[in-house]
């Protein structure tokens, strides 16, 4: 992996910050509000039921981010393929697999799945019709085979899924170092920064000699390898799978990209936001539940300030523009 | 002159709509075919989509009548959405069909009205799953279906069973009749509700104390979510839990270990119905739960179907069928207004391992599709 700070980023250095500290800021005044209003807030069992929730949204954000980052908007297939993942991991460990090879064969595939759609992609094609398609083929065949049916581990119950390492819980653990990695390859490598330029100007790019798609197959293999976690770890804390896992996941996750401030149509944007924007729903969410908010209600709140976090964001950065 | 032709045109739109509710429903024969068997004739079908476990399951319960008793039956399905269903119910009328009779199961009872008149001109309509209500009961013959009343009762006696067996096990209750956590269906959907109220009628003599009612959850992720937050909230006030459905307590068990509550120990679980795996109640993590069998709605809704169109009306109010481990043949008689699918409790291993409907065992009925 090369190291190079070779291709100039369109970003200033105000603006590499601003959306981060913005929704550090927003996520600690919803802290702030929920403690005055909610007693069993700042709970430990709370802080981790919040950092769980937020975990499998934030690996599949994060994961998503490159993608977006290089200028192909969003996957419109993100919970089918989690549920993907989880249905072929919870089926090979329930057909006496061992684990590790389980993992194995499930990461590999949702890569060769997200190869395809990134290749298709890289023609030219709608990546939103692309993967909307793709999600359409994968719900039905997934269906289809298993008759809807549960597809359970049965006697070979996997037993880490909830489980803790120092006390943080798996999930968390690998959120954290998903973000970690992924955050180092977009901001410290060349690929990193090719696919933020190819976002911000693909017409620049490909003079340059970066390839469009080089850069979207790429940024489709860490969204699959994403997609397939959030399979795994699903698949090993349930222990069970149908197709309709995941029902609410494909919003959910760009709802966590968006509010970390990463613009839709490319160039602008890290995983650190989406991993922010991830955490910032799941404590609005708690707060909401433990002040017995309604399903609407909650669902109300939650879209209004996903709209008003991406306003603001798109206000500074079209002001930043300007200047 | 310009406000006489808008007059004129508001006259002719009035008159149209006016007109168009005031067409009768569909001829109904009084007399009848006298037969159950459909020897080819049309019988149709609108339900929701069987990629879910419990659609696919009532599906297949009603080809399989269907194909006993010689019916032709043509299934739509739709995908949890009502606006599609209407869709549905307007292409297949578009389309010219002629069937003998109809199964309609409407996905929002109040927004499908419209649906279930029009289709009550073509033919005569059996309602599924969810009881017509004040407004749609004009244009359907009969209901067939699950009795939420019943399921809510079923449900209350196995919390009472609950209760007396942790009182057995030793269990020190956070008050003397025991604190009770629920988590219902969606807010204001009518299943939860009568749900509730069979369950408040059977333990209405020795009620638990209900702290909080958590609504929404109705899948392992979901009651995941919902429940790692509500359980932190509520941890150490709380003997038992009402689930909705097993599927969603899958979920809030999940949540309940990671936060070193043992459940079926330090509290017990009974759910509601049984859509989804049943390993929970066959380990005793979860006390109890409700067979509610929709291959047999399925089956039913067929058997209502056939009846109605081989006597030509209902008979009586309510048939409520008891549990049999076999079908029982299909009598030639009327259905009643109110046909009920039995329903029957399943308590720990033993329980799913004896829970036999219609021919189904329990992990038939809850977990394959």
């Amino acid at each position: 992996m090369r190291l190079s700070g070779a291709v100039r980023l369109p970003e200033g250095r105000v603006w590499d910050w601003l959306p981060l500290a913005i929704i550090i800021a927003l996520a600690l005044a919803g802290i702030i509000v929920a403690v005055i209003i909610t007693p069993s807030f700042l709970t430990v069992d709370n802080i981790r039921a919040i950092l769980r929730n937020a975990s499998i949204v934030g690996i599949v954000a994060v994961a998503m981010t490159p993608m977006t980052l290089s200028g192909n908007f969003v996957s419109l297939a993100i919970g089918q393929s989690a549920m993907l993942a989880m249905v072929c991991f919870v089926a090979l460990v329930g057909d006496g697999w061992p684990q590790p090879l389980a993992i194995i064969v499930v990461v590999a595939g949702l890569i060769v799945v997200g190869v395809m759609q990134g290749a298709i992609v890289a023609t030219g094609l709608n990546p939103i019709i692309i993967t909307l398609a793709a999600g359409a083929i994968i719900f039905g065949v997934v269906t289809e085979i298993t008759g809807a049916g549960i597809v359970r581990t049965g006697d070979y119950l996997i037993g880490w899924g909830s489980g803790t390492v120092g006390g943080i819980p798996i999930q968390v653990l690998i959120f954290l170092i998903f973000t970690v990695v992924v955050s180092i390859l977009m901001s410290r490598t060349v690929l990193g920064r090719e696919t933020t330029l190819v976002g911000a100007n693909r017409a620049t790019a490909r003079i340059s000699g970066i390839s469009f798609t080089r850069v979207t197959i790429l940024a489709f293999v860490i969204f699959s390898v994403g997609l397939a976690i959030a399979g795994i770890l699903n698949g090993a804390a349930f222990n069970q799978a149908t197709s309709r896992s995941f029902p609410n996941l494909t919003i959910d996750a760009i709802a966590a990209l968006l509010v970390g401030g990463t613009a839709i149509q490319g160039g602008h944007g890290s995983p650190l936001r989406s991993a922010g924007g991830a955490l910032f729903i799941a404590v609005i969410s708690s707060m909401m539940v433990l002040n017995d908010f309604s399903t609407g209600g909650r669902l109300a709140v939650q879209g209004g300030v996903v709209v008003a976090v991406v306003v603001l964001l798109h206000e500074l950065r079209r002001r930043r523009e300007v200047r | 002159m310009k406000s006489l032709k808008r007059l004129a045109a508001l006259a002719c739109a009035g008159a149209l709509v006016a007109g168009a509710w005031s067409i009768p429903s569909a001829d109904v024969k009084a007399e009848g075919t006298g037969m159950l068997e459909g020897d080819g004739k049309a019988m149709v079908m609108f339900v929701m989509t069987a990629s879910n476990v419990y659609g696919a399951n009532q599906i297949k319960g009603a080809k399989q009548e269907a194909e006993r008793l010689g019916w032709d039956l043509t299934v739509f399905q739709h995908n949890f959405s009502q606006p599609e269903q209407d869709a549905q119910v307007q292409q297949y009328i578009a389309s010219g069909a002629e069937p003998e009779v109809i199964i309609f199961w409407p996905w929002v009872a109040d927004a499908a009205i419209n649906a279930v008149r029009q289709l009550s001109r073509l033919a005569p309509v059996i309602q599924l799953t969810q009881e017509p209500n004040e407004q749609s009961w004009p244009y359907v013959q009969a209901y067939s279906g699950a009795n939420q009343i019943l399921i809510g009762e079923t449900l209350g006696h196995m919390m009472l069973q609950a209760r007396e067996a942790a009182r057995a096990a030793g269990m020190e209750f956070k008050s003397p009749e025991g604190n009770l956590l629920i988590f219902q269906h969606p807010e204001g959907e009518k299943t939860g509700v009568e749900r509730m109220k069979g369950f408040l009628a059977v333990t209405a003599d020795e009620p638990f104390n209900i702290i909080h009612t958590e609504w929404g959850p109705n899948s392992p992720e979901t009651g995941y979510q919902i429940g790692s937050q509500v359980v932190p909230k509520f941890k150490g006030q709380f003997d038992f839990l009402f689930v909705s459905n097993q599927q969603a307590a899958n979920g809030i068990i999940r949540a309940l270990k990671e936060n070193g509550i043992a459940p079926g120990q330090d509290v017990y679980i009974v759910s509601g119905d049984c859509s989804g795996s049943l390993d929970a109640v066959k380990n005793g993590e979860t006390f109890g739960t409700g067979i509610q069998p929709a291959a047999v709605e399925g089956a039913l809704a067929v058997r209502s179907a056939a009846k109605f169109v081989a006597h030509g009306r209902i008979e009586g109010d309510v048939i409520q069928l008891e549990v049999e481990a076999e079908a029982p043949e299909a009598e030639n008689t009327p259905p009643a207004k109110y046909n009920y699918m039995p329903h029957a409790p399943a308590i720990g291993a033993e329980g799913v391992a004896n829970t036999r409907i219609w021919g189904y065992t329990a992990d038939e009925i809850c977990a394959s599709g």
